[in-house]
């Protein structure tokens, strides 16, 4: 077998086969414009006519599980001095007593046409952590905005995202530290959120959704949201949540806005399709 | 005798077309897509053939920029020394004369052998120079062009003999472990613990740059010539610097590869992985609307995303080479001293830094973090085995800082640049905004720890030497 090899004067995988090099032009199959403009989550339909508003609530039908809290007070937990001070909830699946759900994210996948960019400002995005746990949950990130990392908590953290197309971090957090000397950007909009994590504790998680436009809310205590201004015409919303199988509760939710009114919709989330039970 | 001549010959080649029953020179390596490439249902994979266009998908993107290892390409956006600097034709006369422009800061090469064309009518000829006048940059050709060049066209001088010798240099010495496409699974790489580097990440765990900047090129040729100590990596001294500089560009080259292949993915899987296209069809899509939905997708959105992603590339490995991407302490060390050990050590247990939780009390790497089970972030399953897991999903081994190896080199600046940085791709974070003195008395702490009583001991600890030497007779 070796034999065989020896003989063979060609055989390309080795070491000492000359390869071709062809020189690539850097700009290759570069987006001409006329296609980049194109926008794909929305049919405008007039564009003259105005924004139009989009609000609803996101309610789970059917029989709530029942969650027991994620760190119960006085819970035998690495430094539970801090982290089992007060009662964690469990943040996977958060009700109002009516059944609405918190943390949902609702975003146009993509700016629509006729859009306006996000507010310029130079005010940071703060991303606080009291007790081992993120505050807020959910939180929705404009692009090129800085996120400031803030502790109420007197012990090392570290805070370790995971995005797929953005740059990862994964810097340790100074105790107490209300200034926020930590702080990064996201650089580009991300499909879905992204998950958040500290390693020093392995429970706290939370979500970001760094996004490129304003048309994005995180459903509030009650499952409501609302996004305002939207130019009217045919939008398709991404409706995401963490404890979803697949996480999609719609990846392509219908919305016709017209100009001056609001569209309102409940949105069903059944329990069968969550991933907890 | 050898077996391939003589009278054996015939019964050799015989032999050997029966056992590579198509035969040899049919051979080729390649480079491999990884798994998550061929988790994309194969629309995504091999792009979508109308009658009005072909759209490529992710493989064609890949293969059209980086080839395969008999015909490698060169990508001009990507900051790798190829062997040859790019140009543009200023001018041309006729076929046989053309006059070449360089960028301001570019240098004008004193000898010009030959001229690759890159784009234009021209693309793809390669022209032998028959003299070449540097003091007003025109090249006169051997043999006359097919047609008349035009200004703007870009060209290259030279043949790519970097990306040609780093492709041997790297089959001899690297791929065996490394593999091929740099995917660090090569033959021998199942018998090794810990597992070669996968390139394809982009990442290297050892840098002295910044925890949000890659590898720079001193970073790879450093750990070239040292090796990774505690590891299956050894050095490469003996190899000339010519050598290092040209491997270092080929590893460079694989790992933009891998990295641009991993990051075009990331723009598909979301929609279009074979997974999330079968939870697409269960919720009630039709899958031929899906893939029409992928052309749609293939056309407008992903050439800008080519785009983006290659432009991303080339920013951060260029970054990775500047002053700025350094991590420089703002002081000089603090000198060792028993004082500074005890701060550090301090600092070591203290609930603000908490290093115990993974290397230990005593520094062993056996925190209780070593004992815990987590789950995949990105699946979200559980893995097999306890502790954490790096970008690799291999166990995270805090190391033990006992044994006095450190895998990034041993200089206090590197132990330094671990702390400040964080080790990348792993779980070890970042302590950027760490006091820079604390940072040193932390990496005197670590230092002095192989030379510690080792924990409960009793007896006698080590005694200083004395000041001078004696000989005893």
């Amino acid at each position: 077998m070796t034999a065989g090899l020896i003989g063979c004067g060609q055989f390309g995988g080795g070491a000492s086969v000359v390869p071709e090099v062809s020189f690539v032009p850097a700009d290759l199959g570069a987006a001409t414009e006329a296609a980049a403009e194109e926008a794909e989550t929305t049919e405008s339909a007039a564009s003259a006519a105005g924004p139009g508003n989009f609000s609803g609530r996101v309610m789970l039908s059917g029989a709530a599980p029942s969650l027991p809290m994620l760190i119960a007070k006085g819970a035998d937990v690495k430094d539970k001095e801090v982290c089992a001070a007060t009662d964690i909830p469990d943040e996977r699946l958060v009700l109002s007593a009516d059944g609405g759900v918190a943390n949902v994210f609702v975003y146009l996948a993509k700016a629509p046409k006729g859009g306006t960019a996000p507010e310029a400002t130079e005010e940071a995005v703060i991303f606080d952590q009291k007790n081992c746990r993120f505050l807020p949950h959910a939180l929705i990130v404009p692009t090129g905005r800085t996120v400031k990392i803030l502790s109420d908590d007197p012990i090392a953290h570290n805070t370790h995202t995971y995005p797929s197309k953005n740059d990862s971090i994964n810097s340790g957090v100074a105790p107490n530290d209300r200034e926020g000397i930590l702080s990064f950007v996201y650089r580009r909009a991300e499909a879905v959120p992204l998950a958040v994590s500290c390693d020093y504790h392995g429970w706290m998680k939370a979500w970001h959704l760094p996004i490129d436009h304003p048309y994005a809310a995180v459903t509030d205590e009650n499952g409501n949201f609302s996004i305002p201004n939207l130019p009217s015409g045919k939008h398709s919303f991404v409706v995401w949540h963490e404890s979803v199988q697949g996480n999609f509760v719609q990846r392509k939710l219908s919305v016709t806005v017209n100009p001056g009114e609001t569209t309102e919709m409940k949105i069903d989330l059944p329990v069968a399709s969550l991933a907890i039970k | 005798m050898s077996l391939t001549s003589g009278p054996f010959r015939n019964l050799f080649a015989v032999a050997c077309l029966f056992i590579w029953q198509c035969g040899c020179s049919d051979f080729e390596s390649s480079f491999v897509y990884s798994d998550r490439t061929l988790s994309l249902i194969s629309e995504a994979q091999n792009g979508i053939r109308t009658k009005e266009a072909s759209l490529p998908g992710v493989k064609q993107s890949i293969d059209e920029r980086f080839g395969t290892p008999q015909n490698l390409k060169a990508w001009l956006k990507l900051p790798v020394d190829f062997g040859g600097s790019a140009a543009t034709v200023a001018s041309a006369a006729d076929a046989t004369s053309v006059v070449l422009g360089f960028g301001e800061e570019a240098v004008v090469p004193e000898k010009l052998e030959l001229i690759q064309f890159v784009s234009g009518d021209c693309a793809g000829q390669v022209a032998s120079v028959k003299s070449w006048d540097v003091a007003t940059a025109t090249a006169t050709l051997t043999s006359a062009l097919p047609s008349v060049p035009a200004a703007g066209d870009a060209i290259v001088t030279g043949s790519g003999e970097i990306l040609k010798s780093g492709r041997g240099l790297y089959q001899r010495h690297c791929s065996h472990c490394h593999g091929t496409s740099g995917d660090g699974n090569g033959p021998t790489a199942q018998y090794l613990y810990p597992r070669p580097r996968d390139y394809r990440h982009g990442i290297f765990k050892f840098t002295t740059t910044n925890d949000q900047s890659k590898a720079s090129r001193e970073d790879l040729k450093r750990l070239l010539k040292q090796g990774i100590p505690g590891t299956y990596m050894p050095s490469f001294l003996l190899l000339s610097d010519q050598d290092i500089h040209t491997l270092v560009e080929y590893v460079r080259f694989l790992a933009m590869r891998g990295e641009f292949e991993r990051r075009l993915v990331n723009e598909l899987s979301g929609d279009f992985s074979v997974k999330a296209v079968q939870g697409r069809v269960k919720s009630g899509e039709n899958r031929a609307d899906i893939v029409k939905e992928l052309g749609e997708f293939l056309k407008t959105d992903f050439p800008e995303a080519v785009t983006t992603t290659g432009d991303g590339l080339a920013e951060a490995w260029t970054a990775a080479d500047t002053e700025e991407a350094k991590v420089i302490p703002s002081i000089a060390r603090i000198p060792d001293s028993p004082e500074s050990r005890r701060k550090g050590r301090e600092l070591y247990l203290s609930k603000a830094l908490n290093c115990a939780d993974c290397h230990g009390i005593y520094g062993q790497g056996n925190g209780p973090q070593t004992t815990i089970y987590e789950k995949n972030p990105l699946t979200n399953e559980l893995y097999p085995e306890p502790g954490l897991h790096d970008v690799w999903d291999n166990v995270n081994q805090p190391r033990n800082l006992t044994y006095g190896i450190y895998r990034g080199g041993r200089r206090p600046l590197d132990l330094f640049s671990r702390i400040h940085a964080g080790i990348k791709g792993s779980r070890m974070p970042s302590f950027k905004n760490v006091p820079h003195e604390d940072i040193w008395h932390i990496v005197n702490y670590i230092l002095s720890l192989p030379f510690e009583v080792e924990p409960g001991a009793t007896g006698n600890a080590p005694q200083t030497p004395p000041a001078t030497a004696s000989v005893t007779q």
